[in-house]
């Protein structure tokens, strides 16, 4: 290949890979202030961290919450009490796929009817570019299923 | 060469994966497509009995069929397990859509039940 067009070529096959690159977090910056309302959220701006205060004892929200991971279409990998670990299913796309994600949820207990709830999105290198942040439509959902 | 590929994207571009909670409810089974009314988020004035508890999941690809919501693929696959325990109707208890990219998922909860005639007054079973 011409030197001329072999370099445009590199940077343009390195740019698919290092632009989406790796995002999110595993562990929430968000914590628990005395200040917070049942069932308030708490977003940060690119929605890879969320938080809830919600209205709900530890073991119910525990249960709510393996259930929305389950229908966002996500596998639980890890579970107690106090944290669950998630991932996305992967799915074969037109373009890029989808799915992959890796969600991180922490479960505080406040007092017997209330619990704090951190999730936190982690998308990886390898098909970072068919991945989106999860934890804000998971506190939202949250919210909505404890309000039932 | 790309042809295995085409065809592994438009085999994995739909699924649904049902779970009902009592498959056995007694109750003949009614036709495929049979009539079922659909309540969600509102209440049922007639008497009735739960026969089942489902959970449902669809994934849709949208180059392959479009979004999936609750009115088309869930409501039409809760019909059809409605028909085969023998209910006459369904509850929405909750549901989740979500999408990433092309693909769409909704998640539904629900409840089967039979309407009932009673002579006396008392309240629906809820």
């Amino acid at each position: 290949m011409n030197k001329n067009k072999a370099i445009p070529t590199i940077l343009f096959l390195s740019s698919i890979f290092i632009l989406p690159g790796c995002g999110g977090t595993r562990l929430s910056k968000l914590s628990y202030d005395e200040s917070y309302q049942l069932n308030q959220i708490n977003k940060a701006e690119d929605c890879y961290d969320a938080s809830i205060f919600l209205d709900a004892d530890i073991q119910i929200a525990n249960d709510i919450t393996r259930k929305v991971l389950v229908a966002i279409d996500a596998t639980i990998q890890e579970d107690s009490l106090s944290f669950i670990r998630a991932q996305r299913n992967r799915h074969i796309g037109v373009f890029v796929g989808s799915g992959g994600e890796q969600l991180f949820i922490t479960l505080q207990e406040i007092n017997d009817n209330s619990t704090f709830i951190t999730v936190a999105t982690k998308t990886g290198f390898v098909g970072g570019a068919g991945q989106i942040s999860w934890s804000c439509k998971v506190v939202e959902e949250l919210a909505k299923m404890t309000s039932k | 060469m790309f042809l295995p590929l085409i065809g592994l994207v438009f085999l994995t571009s739909c699924s649904t994966v049902t779970n009902v909670e009592s498959p056995n409810t007694g109750i003949e089974p009614k036709k495929s497509n049979c009539q079922v009314q659909f309540y969600n988020g509102i209440a049922v004035k007639e008497n009735y009995i739960k026969l089942s508890k489902v959970e449902s999941h669809i994934e849709k690809n949208f180059f392959f069929g479009g979004k999936a919501n609750l009115e088309d693929e869930a409501f039409s696959e809760l019909r059809e397990k409605a028909c085969e325990l023998g209910g006459d109707a369904v509850i929405i208890d909750n549901f989740i859509e979500s999408s990433a990219l092309e693909f769409s998922h909704i998640h539904v909860w629900a409840t089967i039940i039979k309407f009932i005639e009673t002579t006396d007054s008392s309240t629906p079973d809820e």
